[in-house]
């Protein structure tokens, strides 16, 4: 990306109103270390939004609302009951890159190699946004496409991301399948599962990188709903649901070695989410 | 035309004025102002060799724009050490072998030092992890661990911070 130029915004409302005079050549960057990936060349305004105040997590009424410009360390150090985002955190990258790259540019600038919009997609909970007016819209909304989470971000500043505690009969399981452990991901996969009464009350699975973003995985959803919450779940998972959708190798990888990696990285994070709803192992 | 634009921030405990690029990386900036303890590694934030501590914290300087350094404090590896006397965790690193071609060490010092910082006394875990940014192919990373263990167990111990 070639800058033309930069400023920095220190209140919310200054920064929507550079938004706003900047017009199509803005580009918001928090930590901004994703902007060194992108291939675009038209020149673009810099509008530098980590000094606003937006850092933190906090907790209240089983609801952890994180601050757009919190870092990725931030994530991963934050310690509290019900809180699953340190594991995506951990997996990021490295010690230095956590330090600086934010949730809320990993959200909003979402490139196939992005960890928490996977995680994020199987969390649910809802992302508060400041163009014109301040408007809190759930996280599968957004999620939806590719076209309705540009709409979302488009002249908007991402301001706070709401994911629910995590409590007991529920699960979550991640995985990054990465050919280095800096590198950039093949294949990302999480689950949440919900258990009651031994059954799979509710699950999500999401899958990133092999796509151009990241989707639910509807159908696979619907084949384990009801069923008994064990090890036969997760082998009696239907992967010809997986037919559907055209997987991207990354990193050299055949197709056939691809669709392998997804199957087992779905399989991986269903049975870890099992295992921590159920309080044992698969 | 691209526009050169000033920005200052404390480096190595003194404020500086730069007149920058708004596309230069903080790595050049430091790198053609002198600081050549700053190594070019990968350039895609995996290597650790350009790491320096930005207001506290161990970043790639090859991933941070020159102009995101505005009103921040950098240190760099000619931070450390006062005059002839080497910082604990250089000497540490000298003391358990953990040098061999030298060219990470710089990185590798100020993720340790970012790390010292913030948990004077890190166990085993936390040491790999927080300093899991930084590649060495010489060593194969046991003296350094060994040397970070080592200025650890000093700290726990009463040791100079």
């Amino acid at each position: 990306m070639k800058i033309h130029d930069f400023v920095f915004a220190t209140k919310i409302s200054e920064a929507c109103e550079l938004l706003r005079k900047t017009g199509e050549s803005a580009y918001l960057i928090a930590g901004g270390t994703s902007t060194f990936f992108v291939k675009s060349r038209a020149p673009r305004n810099v509008i530098d939004i980590n000094r606003l105040p937006l850092k933190g997590i906090a907790k209240k009424d089983g609801v952890f609302k994180i601050g757009a410009c919190t870092t990725v360390n931030e994530l991963m150090k934050y310690k509290a009951a019900g809180w699953v985002l340190n594991r995506v955190a951990l997996r990021f990258v490295n010690q230095q890159v956590r330090n600086i790259s934010t949730i809320g540019g990993n959200v909003a600038k979402v490139f196939y190699w992005c960890d928490f919009p996977v995680a994020l997609r199987v969390l649910e909970g809802t992302l508060t946004l400041t163009g014109s007016a301040t408007h809190r819209v759930k996280i599968s909304e957004v999620f939806h496409n590719i076209t309705a989470q540009k709409a979302a971000f488009k002249n908007a500043i991402l301001e706070y991301i709401e994911i629910p505690q995590l409590t007991k009969g529920m699960g979550f399981g991640y995985a990054k399948e990465t050919r280095t452990s800096e590198g950039f991901s093949s294949v990302t996969a999480a689950a949440f599962v919900q258990v009651e009464h031994g059954l799979i009350a509710d699950v999500r699975i999401a899958l990133g990188a092999v796509l151009p973003f990241p989707l639910r995985m509807f159908d696979l959803e619907a084949s384990l709903k009801g069923k008994k919450a064990d090890r036969s779940a997760v082998e009696g998972m239907n992967f010809q649901k997986l037919d559907k959708y055209n997987l991207t190798p990354r990193e050299g990888m055949t197709p056939e070695y691809c669709r392998h990696l997804v199957e087992v990285k779905i399989a991986d994070v269903v049975s870890a989410a099992l295992a921590e709803a159920t309080g044992g192992s698969l | 035309m691209m526009k050169m634009k000033k920005i200052s921030f404390t480096l190595n405990g003194v404020e500086k004025e730069f007149e920058i690029d708004p596309n230069e990386r903080l790595l050049a900036l430091l790198r053609r102002n002198g600081y050549k303890g700053t190594k070019y590694g990968c350039l895609e934030g995996a290597c650790g060799a350009c790491t320096v501590i930005m207001d506290g914290k161990a970043v790639a300087s090859c991933l941070v724009f020159a102009f995101q350094a505005q009103g921040r404090s950098i240190v760099t590896i000619e931070g450390l050490g006062d005059g002839p006397e080497l910082h604990e965790i250089q000497q540490a690193l000298i003391d358990e072998g953990a040098v061999q071609c030298g060219y990470c060490t710089p990185g590798m010092v100020l993720s340790a030092k970012a790390m010292f910082d913030e948990n004077p006394t890190p166990d085993e875990e936390t040491i790999k992890v927080q300093m899991d940014g930084n590649l060495c192919r010489c060593t194969g990373y046991e003296k350094i661990w060994s040397a970070m263990k080592k200025v650890s167990a000093s700290h726990r111990n009463g040791g100079k911070r």
